[in-house]
């Protein structure tokens, strides 16, 4: 049983004082078996932190701990980890049990303990036929697999992966999400996954740990962070494509953003925005495309949430197809029903699930509920 | 302790070398100041272990290598008419449990031709290697992230040129090894960037010029990753914006900020590469 306790952790690189925090306040309790991914963009303090975990960099303040022992100045081999890079290198003379076998063999493993480690390893990942090759006759999935052995024979309840999937083409990296998720399943191992793929993140993770500029944003679960974002970035940043942002006043149970769009705020938001004290106040109105529709029933259900909006483009992607329209000189996109489809150059009407829509404070960019 | 000669009369197989350099199929030994070589074949494993343990630690003195490169001897060490590359490593050891040898060992059976890899130091130390088809093929990034995953450590490899093995090779070397003690930037450095790097930083005529352009640009981390993305993906703004997630728009509206802030056209490769070298 295996529990990581991240108690207050900072990060500053020495000479850097200047700069300031390169992680700041990062608090997360992972539990055992769970899997974690932190999301953010390039530069957010994602891997740094996974590297302080590792023991690759130091804690500049705030506990590490793991099943309730601090490891702050614990060597990186007595943490009982295994980590696996977005690059990785295999031994071109080597044949895939070799690859797997290499490490455990310079730290002189039994030639026995070796071979069952490795044979195992084989089997998890499904290479058992292919031990005897050598990496130029694999195919690229099959070399990510030996990679992954090479950190599953080390037998470590910690894995530790650095954006595993980055250097892969689409496709294959999409089949190997759901290796490393079925992996997870049979080996129950602890993982601490990076990535700045939001697709990967929603898909492999149990918590999603959403950073940006060392800070924490939001820690939850993928449905948590997608469906009830704490602000505005977390908010732009889960999904694909993008949640719509709208800059807009609100007055009176009505917004808008004075380039065309006008809406009606739903009777409950507009009290929840009333008592909260919005009103006639600047926010931002955030609106996932899915939650904006074209399908007549929807337009007539909420007849003071329609827009009369011009299709610039549109791309159809078989069962659902992407408008990308405005309104004025409002642009937003809106994924529909295929059915819906429209030419560019088409005008048509279009509403606003104003239930599903986030209203975010103008100044803080905060989420308002 | 055993001489070669006595090594020579229980295995007649044993080979005398002029240099350290063997066939894989052979195991390698240096005995009495002589690299030697038997084939594997006709060992046991209990042998080779033996013999190995037998054969003493090689000095770098004593590495025909070493010697050439650090102008001791004169003597080109190999007779093949052949090009080749010297990758500098310097690493940092997360503990002290001296995985110096294995971490080495695990390097050489990375390449398909090291002729040599040796430590020069705690730290630091190179890998010598002879030019084949897919040496420009060779993924460094994943050699290192590989082994400072198995190892714990941080690395930092200085990939040198190819150099045609000649008389002028040491000095080549020498300058190469300057280079890598000046200019640090990544994780793997190569010779162009460092050199051009190293080109503005030593001209001490324009010293002053290159000091006063650099307090004039601005230093927020914001401006130099778009700067620095900008040149990694040449210029082009739709893969550039994409890495810095951001509309495309808004690099250009940044780009053209830039401009009339410093006067220094992004788009222009001249402007970019100096203000890329300059803020770096």
């Amino acid at each position: 049983m295996v529990e990581i306790d991240l108690d207050h952790i900072y990060k500053q690189y020495p000479n850097a004082e200047d700069a300031g925090y390169a992680v700041s306040d990062f608090d997360l309790h992972i539990k055992d078996k769970e899997f974690i991914v932190f999301v953010g963009p390039s530069g957010c303090g994602k891997s740094t932190t996974l590297r302080m975990i590792a023991g690759l960099e130091d804690i500049s303040k705030g506990d590490l701990k793991i099943s309730g022992e601090l490891m702050n100045d614990v060597a990186p081999k007595d943490r009982n980890i295994a980590m696996v890079f977005q690059n990785y290198a295999l031994y071109p003379h080597m044949t895939v049990f070799d690859n797997m076998a290499f490490g455990l063999k310079l730290r002189k493993y039994d030639k026995a303990d070796i071979a069952e480690k490795v044979k195992y390893a084989g089997e998890v990942l499904g290479l058992t036929d292919y031990l005897d090759r050598k990496p130029a006759d694999l195919s690229g999935g099959q070399r990510q697999r030996v990679a992954l052995g090479r950190a599953i024979v080390r037998d470590a309840p910690i894995f530790l992966m650095d954006e595993p999937l980055s250097n892969l083409d689409a496709k294959l990296r999409v089949s190997m999400r759901a290796e490393i998720a079925k992996l997870h399943q049979k080996l129950k191992t602890t993982t601490i996954y990076v990535t700045h793929d939001q697709t990967e993140a929603m898909t492999m993770a149990d918590r999603i740990v959403v950073m940006s500029m060392g800070e924490v944003q939001q820690i939850g679960s993928p449905s948590e962070v997608y469906d009830t974002p704490k602000n505005k970035f977390v908010a732009g940043f889960m999904g694909s494509p993008a949640m719509n942002f709208f800059d807009i006043h609100y007055k009176d149970s009505q917004i808008t953003d004075g380039k065309g769009l006008v809406l009606e705020v739903p009777e409950g938001r507009a009290k929840m925005l009333n008592s909260k004290g919005y009103n006639g106040k600047d926010l931002t109105l955030g609106i996932r495309p899915e939650d904006i529709h074209a399908e007549e029933t929807f337009i007539q259900t909420w007849p003071n949430s329609v827009v009369s909006s011009e299709v610039i483009v549109s791309e159809l992607l078989g069962a659902t197809s992407m408008l990308y329209s405005k309104v004025d000189d409002t642009e937003f996109v809106a994924t529909v029903d295929a059915r819906d489809f429209h030419n560019p150059g088409d005008t048509i009407k279009m509403a606003f699930d104003l239930n599903k829509a986030h209203f975010f404070d103008g100044e803080t960019t905060t989420a308002i509920r | 302790m055993i001489t070669v000669n006595q090594l020579k009369a229980i295995y007649p197989t044993l080979k005398v070398n002029q240099t350290p350099e063997h066939d894989e199929a052979d195991l390698a030994l240096m005995v009495d100041d002589q690299w030697l070589s038997i084939p594997k074949a006709t060992l046991s494993t209990s042998e080779q272990a033996l013999l190995l343990s037998l054969a003493c630690t090689v000095d770098n003195e004593h590495r025909p290598w070493y010697a050439f490169l650090w102008g001791q001897k004169k003597q080109v060490p190999t007779k093949r008419e052949t090009s080749v590359r010297v990758l500098q490593f310097q690493v940092t050891f997360t503990d002290s449990s001296g995985q110096k040898a294995a971490w080495l060992e695990a390097l050489q059976a990375y390449f398909v031709k090291p002729i040599d890899a040796f430590w020069l130091d705690e730290a630091t130390g190179i890998l010598i290697e002879t030019q084949s088809d897919d040496s420009f093929e060779t993924n460094f990034t994943g050699i290192l992230q590989s082994l400072d995953a198995v190892f714990y450590t941080k690395t930092v490899f200085y990939i040198g040129h190819f150099w045609p093995v000649s008389v002028e090779l040491p000095a080549l070397f020498q300058m190469e090894r300057q280079l890598f003690k000046q200019v640090q930037r990544s994780s793997v450095n190569t010779l162009a960037p460092s050199l051009f790097q190293s080109l503005i930083q030593q001209d001490r005529l324009y010293t002053p010029l290159i000091e006063a352009l650099k307090t004039s640009l601005p230093t927020d981390s914001e401006t130099l990753q778009m700067i620095n993305t900008f040149f990694k993906y040449h210029g082009k703004l739709s893969q550039a914006a994409k890495a810095l997630f951001i509309h495309r728009n808004t690099l250009v509206y940044r780009i053209d900020k830039f401009y009339k802030l410093t006067g220094f056209d992004l788009r222009n490769n001249y402007d970019l590469t100096l203000c890329h070298l300059i803020m770096n």
